[in-house]
């Protein structure tokens, strides 16, 4: 093969990997620009100082907490949201704030709680705290080691319920997430439904209940010592095990992920799930599974916190959002993209009105179990035969 | 031959005091020390440490390893390891190496056909593989199950997800693709003279393979099954969708669950990483062992480079072209389907005709128009970046280091070799949680930014792009640099003249490996991951682990469709290049 030959093979290749990545940079591009997008709100313009007075009779009434907290947020620009829900349940939420506070645009980051823990940890001891708002997971040395910032000003100014906020007002209640067992209408008659957690033992259930093998469900609905007599429809530690080592005959299918025990069960792989995240059931009862709730005495709470971490790049941002989600709109909120969660636990909820319905009395936790957390993680694993951390 | 190695030996010392090698050399060192060794000493010194990453204090300790060699778990853990790794690798070297062989030394019909086949196994996500085979396997509804409990009536079908069995053979078909890029190389590169002397012999097709083609490729294959065995040490994604539910442990998982745990135990997660370290250092040095054997059987010279493929008769063409069809159902059609029709229903549902009632567009609706898309777009455009950036930068550093652990006699090479091939060893998730650090303390302008990701990247897969560019290495004989370095050519001239273009095939199989192991990556960019440097691999997840089965779904088959388009266009220039 001549030169020239060989010089047009070689350009005809190099044409064809610059076409290559031409392409891949036509769908970058393509990616980065995303024309549906809903466009930053634009900061709505705030009086200049020197504006002359309106009127000197009547003197302007002070700003508000939140209207100061506003003024400077718009300074900030943004917040960074950390969170372990999906936009597809944040998105109102974040659209919400928006309007409601022009010119401070919320940043989304998802992940699970073990992973955004991680980073806030790492960043807190770099001292480079990247995120305003996020979630503390179980874990106390969020407060234990000063990185949560004191949240007094706001919960007093809104007047927030007491039952939303832990920790001296550094942590506050974002959800609360039912636990409990469900089973698939479609492969149970109504004679063979369970009632109960014991009806669940019988031995007609054998290789037909999935678990999710962090058993959170069961961890809150233990009744420790430090409830005292706050919590009696809860069940003691003993109880729960001894349950657990019960029902374990019954060849449980160990699954992880509210999500995929979910399938599970809708699609008909098996016929109950122990006890799964009553967001997960509801989200796949609205799609049309044939799925109902057991009917179980008391239903335990799985409570997702919020708070802002101390060193937050966005701080007046970030207690504004706080505040935004403690406070009555965005409480209601929560409660439409959740429906199975309230943040005041009260029963006026579609959830709330469903397991009133079937007799279950709703029990949220305190935050003192986070203590307990571990240990009984590992006592209940070994209680139903699963390995233990 | 005797005059042309007087020649190599009175240039040898030339390479070494030649003033661009040098300061390659040193420049190499420097930039492999940080990427390498910064994250590796940071698993060491947390390993003994009792405060982990992040967490303030802490003081020195041993307890760390007294407690993981005292626990008994420890030892399961290890052998469950060891059966995955020595099942996964067993089948999917009988595969790649079988794929490898028949595409490219072969008139097989399908050739293309089964080259893309093998190379879109490995565009989807781990996490998404396991996923459906999880789909494909469950007793009751699984696909493979249907005829028993649809058909016979029966209540369960024999196969079932959550055993090891079925994390071999589903780690083994994902294994095959990668074994097979890494031997294509090989096969592509060998001189046939040696196949042609068998035929002129009289040898049919399967004893020239049998006794010609296997002996000369062994040493070759011999150093990707150790490079193999290192890394499925770390592999994280089918034994943890697999076999995490079940109780079936394996390193990766037990170090991810000691880090998700509630509080995170990082000194039993980084112990049980130094050891799946110490256990990569023994196979770096089998690997060595194995590629200075491989040094010996040099198959590509300056005296003819035309391979010619072997005639397989019209039976042998019927069965190869049945198994390349087999293999694509197995590693792509039914998991591919079975993703497609997850996407297509709101909750997973078996696919019988009952179920077709529910069947609707919405989740690509959802991710690509409707409220998820910020997410999901912004996930999708960085991991372009990703595939982009990523093999680029890493198949170039390898060509480079792969020429001085090879060719030159400079000293330290072999320490370089061992640096680059560290990262393999230690898994994704110790890696990210390295890089974390890293990025909080020393990366600071990188921390939250893509960047940080693609360096990650860069680390981690460079070992595989060394390994890859070592055996082509390997496979070219040092007499044609000699020749040019006679010539007066510098160097780097050789280098890019010379070196770089006979190194193309391996290069552009490389790149694709390492382009597609990037845009599907999970462990590292879950720890890096922020609101700006979100990637499709980590929407895919939170969405499967969110109970969100069909949106997961519908963005692992957009990646897919993406990645195929990749190998598509690479394919062709790639084709182009090695007929050059």
């Amino acid at each position: 093969m001549s030169r020239r030959a060989v010089g047009r093979r070689t350009r005809a290749s190099a044409a064809a990997l610059g076409a290559a990545a031409l392409a891949l940079a036509g769908l970058l591009a393509a990616c980065g620009s995303d024309p549906t997008a809903t466009p930053a709100p634009t900061a709505t313009p705030r009086p200049a100082a020197t504006q002359a007075p309106q009127a000197a009779a009547t003197p302007t009434p002070a700003p508000s907490l939140l209207e100061r907290l506003h003024a400077a947020a718009q300074d900030e620009g943004r917040i960074v949201w950390a969170t372990t829900d999906t936009e597809e349940r944040t998105t109102a939420i974040i659209n919400a704030f928006q309007s409601r506070y022009p010119g401070v645009r919320v940043e989304l980051v998802t992940a699970n709680s073990a992973d955004l823990r991680t980073r806030l940890f790492a960043e807190a001891t770099a001292g480079r705290i990247t995120v305003d708002v996020t979630d503390p997971g179980r874990d106390n040395r969020v407060v234990n080691e000063g990185l949560a910032e004191d949240l007094t000003d706001i919960v007093e100014e809104l007047g927030v319920d007491p039952n939303l906020v832990y920790s001296d007002n550094r942590i506050f209640l974002k959800v609360g997430v039912p636990h409990a067992p469900i089973c698939n209408t479609d492969r149970l008659s109504a004679s063979e439904f369970p009632q109960s957690y014991e009806d669940m033992l019988d031995p007609s259930f054998d290789g037909e209940i999935v678990v999710e093998n962090r058993l959170k469900g069961f961890i809150y609905l233990t009744n420790i010592p430090e409830y005292g007599d706050s919590r009696p429809q809860l069940w003691d530690e003993d109880r729960v095990a001894a349950y657990l080592a019960d029902v374990k005959a019954n060849n449980l299918r160990p699954q992880r992920g509210n999500g995929t025990v979910g399938d599970l069960v809708a699609s008909g792989e098996v016929s109950c799930a122990l006890e799964i995240n009553l967001s997960s059931f509801e989200n796949l009862r609205e799609d049309g599974a044939p799925l109902d709730v057991v009917p179980v005495e008391v239903v335990s709470v799985e409570p997702v916190h919020h708070f802002v971490p101390k060193g937050s790049p966005n701080p007046n941002a970030a207690k504004l959002f706080a505040a935004f989600l403690m406070g009555p709109e965005g409480r209601e909120l929560w409660t439409r993209v959740r429906p199975t969660s309230d943040l005041t636990l009260s029963e006026d909820t579609e959830y709330a009105r469903l397991m009133k319905s079937k007799g279950s009395a709703i029990v949220p936790p305190g935050t003192e179990l986070n203590d307990h957390f571990g240990r009984l993680t590992n006592r209940y694993l070994e209680a139903i035969g699963l390995p233990t951390g | 031959m005797i005059g042309q190695h007087a020649i190599g030996r009175s240039l040898r010392p030339r390479l070494r005091t030649d003033p661009q090698v040098l300061a390659v050399v040193a420049w190499l060192g420097a930039l492999l020390a940080f990427l390498v060794l910064a994250p590796l000493v940071l698993v060491l010194w947390f390993s003994f440490r009792t405060a982990g990453p992040g967490e303030r204090g802490g003081t020195f300790t041993f307890s760390n390893y007294i407690e993981t060699f005292a626990n008994p778990l420890t030892y399961e853990l290890l052998i469950n390891t060891f059966w995955f790794s020595v099942g996964s690798i067993a089948v999917g070297l009988v595969i790649g190496v079988g794929f490898a062989w028949l595409i490219e030394r072969t008139n097989t019909p399908l050739r293309n056909f089964g080259f893309v086949s093998i190379v879109i196994n490995s565009a989807m996500p781990a996490s998404m593989f396991a996923i459906a085979w999880v789909l494909v396997l469950n007793p009751r509804t699984g696909l493979v199950n249907l005829p028993f409990t649809a058909l016979l009536d029966w209540d369960k079908g024999p196969f079932n997800p959550n055993t090891m069995g079925a994390m071999i053979f589903v780690e083994g078909l994902r294994l095959a693709a990668t074994i097979f890029l890494m031997v294509i190389g090989l096969f592509r590169s060998m001189d046939p003279s040696l196949e042609e002397a068998a035929a002129m012999s009289q040898a049919g097709t399967f004893k020239t393979a049998r006794h010609v083609t296997l002996p000369i490729m062994t040493p070759g294959i011999l150093g990707v099954v150790v490079y193999i065995a290192t890394s499925t040490v770390g592999v994280f994604e089918i034994p943890g969708v697999m076999g995490m539910p079940a109780g079936i442990h394996v390193l990766s998982t037990r170090i991810y669950l000691a880090t998700s745990q509630t509080p995170p135990d990082y000194g039993f997660a980084t112990s049980l990483a130094t050891i799946a370290g110490i256990l990569g250092v023994v196979g770096i040095f089998i690997y060595h062992r194995v590629t200075r054997i491989q040094q010996r059987f040099a198959t590509v010279t300056g005296k003819g480079y035309r391979p010619r493929r072997i005639e397989l008769g019209r039976m042998g063409r019927g069965i190869s072209a049945s198994l390349i069809v087999l293999f694509f159902a197995l590693t792509f059609g039914l998991p591919m389907f079975i993703l497609l029709w997850a996407s297509l229903i709101p909750f997973y549902q078996a696919p019988l005709p009952k179920a077709l009632d529910f069947v609707s567009l919405d989740s690509y609706r959802f991710i690509l128009t409707g409220p998820g898309r910020h997410e999901f777009l912004q996930g999708l455009r960085n991991s372009l970046m990703l595939i982009l950036v990523v093999p680029a930068v890493t198949m170039l550093l390898s060509a480079v280091v792969s020429w001085f652990v090879v060719r030159s006699r400079a000293r330290g090479k072999s320490i370089l070799d061992m640096l680059a091939f560290m990262p393999h060893t230690v898994p994704g998730i110790v890696m990210g949680l390295a890089w974390l650090i890293i990025g909080l303390f020393v990366l600071v302008p990188a921390y939250g930014t893509i960047w940080l990701i693609v360096i990650a990247h860069v680390s981690l897969f460079i070992a595989y792009g060394t390994r890859t560019t070592n055996g082509a290495m390997f496979q070219i004989h040092r007499e044609l640099e000699e020749a040019g370095a006679m010539s007066g050519a510098a160097w780097l001239s050789v280098f890019r003249r010379i070196i770089l273009p006979l190194l193309t095939p391996s290069l552009v199989a490389g790149w694709l490996w390492v382009a597609i192991h990037s845009g599907r990556e999970l462990t590292v960019a879950l720890l890096l991951q922020s609101s700006s440097n979100r990637i499709i691999s980590a929407y895919v997840w939170q969405q499967f682990f969110g109970g969100r089965l069909n949106l997961a779904a519908a963005a692992g088959v957009v990646l897919v469709v993406l990645i195929i388009l990749l190998v598509a266009l690479t394919r062709i220039a790639g084709q182009r290049l090695s007929r050059q």
